[in-house]
């Protein structure tokens, strides 16, 4: 995460506390000081790395730049030399202070994000790390309740969910959410959730034996 | 919305009862969820139903 002032950003206090799952590492960037080593052996324990920035003309901060520019050294990251990225995912969670339909062709800012990142895109390329698509956090102070629980759950599953834009692992993964939470609500309540939850589940499995004789019909129109 | 199910009912009764914003964000997500099920199943019903009376197949 850089942010030149991480304290004062209501988004990024926001994200940083919801992010608060096991198998996430939340490290924010204070200085452009760094111990490389140091550094470089955090990227290598992660499987998923998002680069988590403010949009400062059009590109990262320099506090976020210095730290790509001096963690990802040649020997380091070169899929000939180390390859200590090799196959891992590359994101970024982008905020932006104005709303994200501008950011197209026609519209105001003229350029789409996707044109915009793809420096990222070609860094990730040359490292031989998947490119996932951006998530994308637009204006956050004027997003109303509801939105702020969407980008809640969005957020969380862009850091942690398998294979993002898959529903069944969408669905996986909410269902991983309701089960831990059933663990510890008050007796009462488990109950509920529980018939919540295997309505859910079997809602997945009527899905799945739906696209199972799909599949068969069109393999036999195939034949 | 379209006719909502049991559970997605039940959800975002819950999700006006819970004044903790995870929980509550959660069970949003579940309402939508469960929503989109049902779309989803209806659509594969659909092309189910669509196939299997295929006039060109008779």
């Amino acid at each position: 995460m850089g942010h030149p002032q991480i304290e004062d950003s209501s988004t990024q206090q926001f994200l940083k506390e919801v992010a608060d799952f096991p198998n996430v590492t939340w490290h924010a960037l204070t200085t452009f000081d760094l111990t490389v080593t140091d550094e470089q052996k955090l990227v290598e324990t992660a499987d998923r790395i998002v680069l988590q920035f403010p949009l400062y003309w059009y590109s990262a901060p320099a506090i976020l730049k210095n730290w790509l520019d001096q963690v990802f050294t040649r020997r380091f990251a070169y899929p000939d030399a180390m390859g200590s990225l090799v196959g891992k995912e590359l994101g970024i969670a982008v905020s932006l202070g104005s709303p994200a339909k501008n950011f197209a062709a026609g519209a105001s800012e003229n350029y789409s994000l996707s044109q915009i990142m793809t420096p990222f895109q070609a860094l990730a390329h040359k490292l031989q790390m998947s490119f996932l698509p951006t998530f994308v956090i637009d204006q956050f102070g004027y997003q109303s309740d509801d939105m702020k629980a969407r980008l809640l759950i969005n957020y969380q599953r862009y850091l942690t969910q398998k294979r993002l834009g898959h529903f069944d692992d969408q669905t996986n993964w909410l269902i991983d959410r309701l089960t831990t939470l059933i663990a510890s609500a008050p007796e009462e309540k488990r109950q509920q959730l529980s018939l919540i939850l295997e309505q859910i589940q079997n809602n997945q499995s009527t899905l799945e034996d739906l696209q199972m004789n799909l599949k068969m019909i069109q393999d036999m129109e195939e034949s | 919305m379209a006719e909502q199910t049991w559970a997605t009912e039940q959800l975002l009764t819950l999700a006006n009862q819970t004044p903790q914003f995870k929980e509550r964000a959660l069970y949003l997500a579940l309402a939508e969820l469960s929503e989109e099920q049902q779309r989803r199943i209806k659509l594969a019903q659909g092309e189910l139903d669509g196939r299997t009376w295929n006039p060109s197949r008779w």
